[in-house]
């Protein structure tokens, strides 16, 4: 179990608890291994980036991004998918993100307060984070010599 | 032994029967299905032994899936494979008549434990 305590409206959840959880799916998944790490020094592949989100809306709202360079992407598609990473289209590298953040936030939610609604997952272009909010907690990862970011939002209540 | 696999994704659909190999079932007749309504009209054609079905999905859930083949009358084995599992949702689906839920991620370990005790090859 994760040690995540939620209290009222808010939650507490540790970056090694997000790390755990990011493992487990990338590695149960995909067999393939992530590393935490502090910061990213090199330069971002210059073909662009991926962004999941799921939002989780109940007595907690939030959501779960997953931030990931395309290149990563396809082989984490091509790792789902059992197939090269050239052999994937861009349907199929999206719908691996798309599951992959639905997983994050299907896993999160077990850990809220009930009822909680889990959103359908959507994968957009580019690096985007939610205009509202605060960060609650955030990874960063090396997977395939690539980052990989984990970021969990909360939202304000609605009145 | 005919098995219906229900997700709205591609990649877990294919994850799902590449798992179902790796856990040694390997004479299975596999049919697919998008969502629940996509679900509705294969059983209808192909009633299959046994249905693994994601929780979340457009058109029709799978919760509101097995609440319809309980409505058809059908007796069908189903158990769900989804990224949620709470305490309320396990609830829900055993009211429902679901045998188990798998939750994602998943391994090949948990599959043969958990779907041995349905799938006779």
């Amino acid at each position: 179990m994760l040690p995540i305590a939620p209290v009222q409206n808010a939650i507490t959840l540790s970056a090694d608890a997000l790390f755990e959880l990011a493992e487990s799916i990338w590695h149960s998944l995909l067999e393939m291994e992530v590393q935490r790490i502090d910061h990213w020094s090199a330069d971002l592949p210059e073909d662009g980036m991926l962004t999941g989100c799921v939002y989780l809306d109940g007595d907690w709202r939030g959501s779960v991004t997953l931030i990931c360079p395309k290149p990563l992407a396809r082989q984490t598609a091509a790792a789902m998918f059992k197939a090269t990473p050239a052999a994937m289209t861009e349907t199929e590298v999206q719908d691996a993100i798309g599951e992959l953040t639905h997983m994050l936030g299907g896993n999160l939610k077990s850990l809220l307060p009930t009822p909680c609604h889990l959103s359908p997952p959507a994968v957009v272009e580019g690096y985007t984070i939610p205009k509202k909010g605060r960060i609650v907690e955030q990874i960063l990862l090396r997977c395939e010599n690539q980052p990989l970011q984990i970021i969990l939002f909360e939202r304000e209540k609605l009145l | 032994m005919k098995i219906l696999i229900v997700d709205d994704s591609n990649a877990m659909r294919m994850i799902v029967r590449r798992t179902l190999r790796e856990a040694g079932f390997n004479n299975l007749e596999v049919l697919q299905a998008g969502d629940g309504n996509e679900a509705l009209e294969v059983i209808h054609k192909t009633p299959p032994d046994l249905i693994l079905s994601d929780w979340n999905m457009p058109n029709k859930s799978g919760l509101e899936l097995l609440q319809a083949l309980n409505e058809e009358g059908y007796n069908i084995t189903f158990g769900f494979v989804t990224t949620e599992a709470t305490a309320e949702m396990r609830g829900k689906a055993a009211q429902a008549g679901a045998k188990f839920l798998i939750n994602k991620p998943f391994t090949a370990e948990t599959f043969a434990t958990t779907l041995g005790m349905f799938i006779n090859e």
